[in-house]
């Protein structure tokens, strides 16, 4: 054992030590790490305890890692897991595999103890790459759930460990925007063999709620067969094909919901009646995501109107919503949602895996339209100059 | 519950858009008026938890916080009090000062008496107001945590003036939430709940106890139906008694004596949380988690107790009272000696019972309960205690397995379960030792376990009733209990004090375990 490393969150430590390649030894070391850390750091007995309810395993480049890590120190107080980092290290760089474990701990509810997830973090050049499966196997707790996350798209040489983790995966996670074509990933998440689900679908979660919530009194559902038709729209240009894709799966997920069929040409058929789609891309303001969906708007053929609008209030980002009337006068008012950010999300996602079949049914109308969106992009953001590329964080020219 | 696509079969009156979603119930806007706004209860529990649940998102939008207490005072000091009750009792510190102004501005306050029909027009006006001022439909959730003989005069005047409306379908909604204790005795807890019934239907009325709140408590559901290996070994054939303990090392505090001093333990614990949790343990399975179908098997269950003849009390109750000791190095009164107690008092800070619940699955297998002031710690736990095995191949030394098989449902402190098996040590010569499997929420989990009176604020709130208590519930509770004090009012009078304080209570009630692989469980 060499090499202590000692790095600390805001609200989590991190402890860790530099360990030989051997897989056996991996193990072994974790042991070694829990044995002093129950004897350490100030001579106080025991009071630790590491748990894990599922495998999570992460792969990408080195860039990257600060941010996981980040994530990583606030998800493990929601869903404490043995967290894998396979870091790929492009070109010459890096010669053979480097190993190193860690430990991320916060302090147990109840205050008495420390509770730990163990991390273990892999570095790797491609030269080295059919070994990571070999390594990693013996490596995942048994009889609970592996996850497998990464952003979107490697390099084409990493196309094979990618391949490799997807299958011994319960559930593979990306996000699905930024690969390079959006429709075409969703398409592949609906009907492909793995179980697949995207972050984001998790994100939106919170609109989703709020746009259920407003037909949880039955005396809306009258206004189902009513609709006319939905915008969609957020902000700037720069992250159109993360909010678009996020809009044309929630549609996915209206559409399957109500029984609407996708009849193109960002139409719906709802029985005899036709809905009409639109997108709106507005200028960028200022303290807004821009990869949110800002406006909501459900129009029905009675008059009424549903409509969900954000707005920065006192430097807070808050939604403005309009009900629709049903007779009764009433007021605009102002809702704060909570909009998840990566952590959040992945924390839900990961206590909630079985949502996956409400997202499999919502891709695989919602890449539909998405593939129409993206081919006639021209119709509705004519006045923007984004132009179709990958804009994955992970996307390595 | 299961997920499956069977099951998710929507009735037409279901939101389509919810399927597959949390079974998170939306709460619809409303207006929460507690009575008894500057009381210990609602500073310490009830204001931490409507703020815990407006930091996670499930408060209504928009929603207004009523308080209403006897004196007049400007809105102002009545939320500076509030957000002192935040800083000193959340259990979320405050982080964001604006976050609390914010929910500060949900609260408001008004002065009336709890029994003069003229304040009551004036509390109608301040919600009409407020409710106007905030685009609130008129939902209405009434949470009175005064003192109980509060509780028929407001019941009626809320009628009188028209508060909220009779019917449990109406529109604008209407709810009471009433805290415990629900009747002295099982003659006034019939004449309450006819009283209450008289104005409102009973699917408004929410008859709260806390333990219903606690998450280990609905563990005990989750533990034994979603879990297939328990449920055959829940019965006579496989377990030998069940041991239920709720002790406080607590004593008088404060002006708790002058409660405790006409209620004593069986009212104060048994009726309602020991009870609750014996029933949570030998139920049935429900056929849904739905309120009714909950509360159905809870009644079911209670019946199958039955209420107790004199002789029976003597054989299976043991009662105490506390006298003078010592705790965690402290000189401790006797419960005579506190403060507001009668110098004379016959009152128990003890009791234990040996129960029987007589239906085929627990016919035979004693279940032990027992609560107590003053003892050595705070615990609640629920110990499953298993049968020895039919044939022993091992040979039971000294130093092998002394205990048999338990199981251990812990409440609090440290929520978790434990089950304690033997095993061999290791070595050369087959010994076997108890050894034990922890599961504990606060590891296993991480995320902070919300408090009792924030699901219950929240159920009230969405109108899920389950961890409420319904009226045959109560009435069925307070007979057996009715039985218990009879028998003791015709029995010996007690020799009171007849345990130390910080002990684990009088020595007779181990007599009560005679016979038995094992006596009360050292916690």
């Amino acid at each position: 054992m060499a090499n202590p490393i000692y790095t600390e969150t805001q609200s989590n430590q991190i402890r860790g030590f530099e360990v030989p390649l051997n897989p056996t030894a991996i193990e072994r070391e974790l042991s070694s790490m829990w044995d002093l850390r129950t004897e350490s750091p100030e001579g106080k007995p025991g009071g630790v305890t590491h748990i894990t309810l599922g495998n999570l395993i992460w792969f990408g480049s080195s860039r990257f890692l600060p941010r996981i890590r980040s994530i990583f120190s606030r998800l493990v107080n929601q869903y404490p897991c043995r967290l894998f980092l396979l870091e790929f290290v492009p070109g010459e760089e890096l010669k053979d595999i480097q190993a190193y474990i860690n430990a991320y701990c916060f302090p147990s509810s109840e205050g008495k103890s420390e509770v730990c997830c163990e991390e273990i973090h892999l570095r790797f050049p491609a030269s080295h790459m059919h070994h990571v499966k070999g390594m990693l196997l013996p490596l995942l707790v048994a009889d609970v759930p592996t996850y497998f996350w990464y952003f979107s798209t490697a390099p084409r040489q990493y196309e094979v460990i990618l391949s490799d983790l997807t299958h011994l995966a319960d559930l593979s996670i990306n996000e699905v925007a930024f690969r390079k074509d959006p429709s075409l990933g969703l398409r592949e998440m609906a009907e492909g063999q793995n179980p697949a689900i995207s972050l984001s679908w998790f994100r939106c979660s919170p609109l989703r709620e709020q746009i259920a919530s407003f037909f949880d009194d039955p005396a809306t559902h009258k206004l189902f067969p009513e609709v006319e038709s939905i915008t969609f729209g957020w902000m700037g240009s720069e992250s159109r094909f993360q909010a678009l894709t996020n809009s044309c799966v929630t549609l996915g997920w209206m559409a399957g919901k109500l029984g609407w069929e996708y009849k193109g040409n960002f139409q719906f058929q709802n029985g005899t009646r036709l809905i009409n789609v639109v997108f709106n891309e507005e200028p960028q303001h200022a303290g807004i995501d821009c990869s949110e969906i800002t406006t909501f708007d459900l129009k029905f053929r009675t008059g009424d109107s549903l409509n969900l609008h954000s707005a920065t209030c006192s430097g807070q980002t808050v939604r403005q919503i309009s009900l629709p009337s049903l007779g009764q006068p009433t007021d605009a008012r102002i809702i704060k949602m909570h909009t998840l950010d990566e952590a959040e999300a992945l924390a839900h996602l990961l206590q909630h895996p079985h949502r996956k079949a409400n997202f499999l049914q919502a891709a695989g109308i919602g890449w539909q339209i998405l593939h129409d969106a993206l081919t006639h992009q021209e119709r509705f953001f004519a006045h923007s100059k984004q132009s179709h590329t990958d804009c994955s964080p992970d996307h390595t020219p | 519950m299961s997920n499956s696509p069977q099951q998710s079969v929507l009735s037409p009156a279901a939101n389509p858009l919810r399927e597959g979603m949390t079974k998170r119930k939306s709460s619809e806007p409303c207006t929460i008026v507690v009575f008894g706004a500057t009381g210990d209860l609602t500073s310490r529990k009830l204001i931490p938890a409507l703020y815990n649940l407006s930091l996670a998102g499930f408060l209504p939008q928009p929603c207004a916080i009523v308080g209403v207490a006897r004196r007049e005072r400007p809105l102002e000091d009545y939320r500076a009090d509030v957000a002192k009750d935040i800083h000193q009792f959340s259990r979320t510190k405050v982080e964001n000062e604006e976050q609390l102004k914010e929910f500060l501005s949900h609260v408001s306050y008004h002065a009336t008496t709890f029994d003069e029909s003229a304040g009551y027009a004036g509390l109608k006006a301040h919600l009409d107001a407020i409710e106007k001022e905030r685009g609130l439909p008129g939902n209405r959730l009434f949470y009175l945590a005064t003192s109980p003989e509060y509780f028929t005069p407001i019941t009626e005047l809320l009628h009188q003036h028209k508060l909220l409306s009779q019917s449990p379908t109406a529109q604008p909604w209407g709810r009471i939430i009433y805290e415990k204790p629900f009747g002295h005795d099982l003659e006034s807890a019939r004449e309450l709940n006819q009283f209450v019934q008289r104005f409102f239907h009973e699917k408004q009325i929410y008859r709260i106890d806390h333990y219903l709140g606690k998450e280990t408590t609905q563990n005990i559901l989750a533990f034994r139906f979603a879990n297939a290996i328990f449920e055959p070994l829940w019965s006579n054939r496989y377990i030998e008694q069940v041991q239920i303990t709720v002790s406080e090392s607590l004593g008088m505090e404060g002006r708790r004596g002058q409660y405790y001093d006409t209620a004593g333990a069986l009212r104060d614990m048994v009726q309602n949380h020991i009870f609750q949790l014996l029933c949570l343990t030998a139920m049935e399975a429900p056929a849904s988690l739905d309120a009714e179908s909950l509360r159905d098997e809870k009644v079911r269950l209670l019946r199958a107790i039955q209420p107790m003849t004199p002789a029976e009390v003597a054989a299976n109750t043991v009662r105490g009272q506390y006298g003078p000791g010592t705790l965690g190095g402290q000189e401790l009164n006797g419960y005579r000696q506190e403060n507001l107690v009668n110098p004379q008092s016959i009152t128990e800070t003890y009791v234990a019972l040996r129960l029987y619940v007589r239906n085929w699955r627990w016919a035979g297998v004693p279940f032990f309960v027992r609560t107590g002031k003053r003892l050595p710690k705070r615990a609640s736990e629920i110990a499953v205690i298993f049968k020895q095995p039919p044939h022993q191949i091992f040979d039971l030394g000294a130093n092998s397995l002394r205990h048999p098989n338990t199981l251990a449902l812990r409440i609090q402190p440290d929520e978790g379960i434990s089950l304690t098996f033997g095993a061999k040590q290791p070595g050369m010569i087959t010994n076997l030792q108890d050894v034990k499997m922890d599961f504990r929420y606060g590891t296993s989990f991480g995320q902070a376990t919300p408090e009792a009176y924030e699901r219950l604020l929240l159920d009230g709130i969405i109108g899920d009733a389950s961890l409420f208590t319904r009226s045959d519930e109560v009435d069925r509770a307070w007979e057996i209990i009715s039985a218990i004090h009879r028998g003791w009012a015709e029995g010996p009078a007690p020799d009171f004090p007849n345990y130390n304080a910080g002990t684990w209570g009088p020595q007779r009630a181990s007599e009560l375990t005679k016979g038995l692989s094992s006596d009360w469980r050292k916690l």
